[in-house]
C-alpha cells in the first residue's frame, strides 16, 4: 500500500508565493482525500507540483520515502487529455514501451472499456467524444498506468450527473481496492460523498486535514467556514 | 498573336501530348518533388524537434525560421549561383546549370516552410499532450514518433504548403537552372520564355498544366487542414 508525501513545498512564481511550505500525506487507508479551497488557493499549483509538472523551490513529493518512479503519478485534470486516435488506442498507449505481452495489454484495454461503458466506442475517434466519455476515457488510461496515487483536479466540474456519477464510482471502487486519492473539487456534496478527510487551502496555505464530518460539522478556520457557507449558498 | 488562336493552339499541345511540353512538365515534377522530399527529410524532424525541445535561444531559432519562409527566391538563387559556380566553394563538383543545382534552390526554399510549420502543428499537440508525456515518461525520440503520428494532418499540411511554393517557383531555378533546353528546362521558366519569344500557346499550354497542379495542391492542403481542424 503506498504512501504519498508531499514535504514542505514552497512555490514563487512572479514575486509572489504560491504555495507556503505546504506538506500533505495520502495513504490507502485513509481513502479519498478532498483538496477545497477557493478558486485561487493554490490547489492547481499543489496538483501540478504533486504530480512533477511544476518543480517546486523548496520541498519535495516522495511515494513510500522514495521520489516517485515514472507511471506512479497518475493524474486527471478538468480538461482530459485527448490523444488523436481511437479511444482503445489511448488506452494501448499507455503499454507502448512497456514489456507487457499483448494479449494481457488486450484484456486489460478491453475490461477497461467495459467498466467505463465504452467498448462501444472502442474504434472511434477519441477526438468526437462527448466531455463526459473524454473524462472516463482519461480515467481509464490513468488507471491502466496502475498509478500507486491518482490525483484528479476538477476531474467531474464539467460533466453531466451520470458521467460525473460514474466516474465517482469507479474512483471510490479503486480507492476502496487501496488507490490513494486526491480529489480536488468545489462540489461540497460531492467531497461529503466521497471523501473520508478534508484538506482545505487558503492563500497558499494547507490547513492539517480534518475528518470530512468535522471539516463540515466543525470547521478549523475561519477562512474555511466561510469557503463552506459561500460555496453551499 | 490573338488569344483565341492561342489559347486553341495551347489545347491542341495539351491533348496531343507534345513530346517536348511533356519534357518540360516532367523534369518539372522530378524536381519539384525530389527538392519536397529532401526538404521533408530534413524539415520534419527540425520541426518535431524545436515542437518538444526547450533551450537557450530556441524562440531565436523559431523567429529565423518564420522569417526564413519568405525568402527571395532571386536571393536563394544568386546564393546557390555563387556557391556552385566555377569559382565558388562546391564550384569543384560542377553543379551549375544542372537539375541538381535546381534542386538544392528549392531545399533551401521549401526547408523553412517545412520546418515552421511542422513546429506549429506539433508543439500545438505537444502542449496538449504534455502531462500524459511525463505521467508515463516518455522519451524524447518516442514523443516525436507520436507527434508525427498523431499530428500527420499537419505534417501532410506543412509538406504540400512546401510542394506548392516549389511548384510556382521560378526565379531560383532559372539563375541556377539557366532554363537550358532539354536539360533544365521547367515549366516556370519555360513560361517565362515562351512568353518572351513569343510563343503564347506553348506559355499556355504549361500554364494551364502550372494552375491545375497548383490549384490541386493548395485545394488538398486546405482540405486536410480542414479536416484536421473538425478532429481535433
Amino acid at each position: 500500500m503506498a504512501v504519498f508525501n508531499g514535504d514542505s513545498i514552497r512555490l514563487m512564481r512572479a514575486g509572489q508565493v504560491l504555495l507556503d511550505n505546504v506538506s500533505l500525506r495520502l495513504q490507502a487507508q485513509s481513502a479519498i482525500t478532498a483538496l477545497v479551497g477557493a478558486n485561487g488557493s493554490g490547489k492547481s499549483s499543489l496538483v501540478s507540483v504533486l504530480a512533477g509538472l511544476t518543480v517546486p523551490d523548496t520541498g519535495e513529493v516522495r511515494v513510500n520515502g522514495k521520489p516517485p518512479l515514472v507511471r506512479q503519478i497518475g493524474l486527471m485534470t478538468q480538461k482530459p487529455v485527448i490523444m488523436r486516435r481511437s479511444v482503445a488506442g489511448n488506452f494501448a498507449y499507455v503499454f507502448a514501451g512497456t514489456n507487457l505481452a499483448p494479449h494481457v495489454r488486450q484484456a486489460r484495454i478491453h475490461a477497461m472499456l467495459l467498466s467505463l461503458d465504452l467498448a462501444h466506442k472502442a474504434s472511434q475517434p477519441a477526438t468526437t467524444l462527448s466531455v463526459g466519455e473524454a473524462q472516463r476515457m482519461a480515467l481509464g488510461r490513468c488507471l491502466l498506468q496502475q498509478p500507486a496515487v491518482l490525483l484528479a483536479d476538477e476531474a467531474t466540474s464539467s460533466l453531466d450527473p451520470a458521467s460525473m456519477l460514474l466516474i465517482e464510482k469507479i474512483v471510490l471502487d479503486e480507492a476502496a481496492r487501496g488507490l490513494p486519492v486526491l480529489w480536488v473539487s468545489h462540489n461540497l456534496a460531492q467531497v461529503q460523498r466521497m471523501a473520508s478527510r478534508v484538506y482545505f487551502m487558503h492563500g497558499g496555505r494547507l490547513a492539517p486535514a480534518q475528518a470530512t464530518s468535522d471539516f463540515f460539522a466543525k470547521p478549523a478556520s475561519i477562512e474555511a467556514a466561510r469557503f463552506i457557507m459561500r460555496e453551499k449558498t | 498573336m490573338e488569344l483565341g488562336t492561342a489559347i486553341r493552339g495551347a489545347f491542341w499541345l495539351l491533348v496531343s501530348g507534345d513530346a517536348q511540353l511533356l519534357e518540360v512538365i516532367w523534369l518539372s515534377l522530378q524536381v519539384n518533388f525530389t527538392a519536397v522530399a529532401i526538404a521533408t527529410a530534413i524539415g520534419l524532424p527540425a520541426g518535431a524537434w524545436l515542437a518538444t525541445t526547450r533551450f537557450v535561444g530556441r524562440q531565436t531559432v523559431i523567429t529565423i525560421t518564420n522569417a526564413l519562409m519568405g525568402l527571395p527566391p532571386v536571393v536563394v538563387g544568386l546564393m546557390v549561383y555563387m556557391l556552385v559556380s566555377r569559382n565558388g566553394v562546391f564550384g569543384v563538383f560542377e553543379l551549375l546549370y544542372t537539375p541538381t543545382a535546381m534542386i538544392i534552390a528549392q531545399v533551401i526554399l521549401v526547408c523553412p516552410i517545412i520546418t515552421a510549420l511542422t513546429r506549429q502543428g506539433l508543439e500545438r499537440i505537444n502542449a496538449d499532450y504534455t502531462p500524459l508525456f511525463h505521467g508515463l515518461g516518455v522519451s524524447a525520440p518516442r514523443r516525436v514518433a507520436t507527434l508525427l503520428h498523431d499530428g500527420w494532418l499537419d505534417v501532410l499540411t506543412a509538406i504540400f504548403a512546401g510542394l506548392g511554393r516549389a511548384m510556382a517557383e521560378v526565379g531560383a531555378v532559372m539563375i541556377v537552372g539557366g532554363n537550358i533546353n532539354h536539360y533544365t528546362r521547367v515549366m516556370t521558366t519555360s513560361i517565362t520564355l515562351e512568353t518572351a519569344r513569343g510563343e503564347l500557346e506553348k506559355a499556355l499550354a504549361l500554364g494551364v498544366v502550372l494552375l491545375v497542379l497548383t490549384v490541386l495542391i493548395n485545394g488538398m492542403g486546405r482540405w486536410l487542414s480542414s479536416t484536421a481542424t473538425v478532429s481535433a
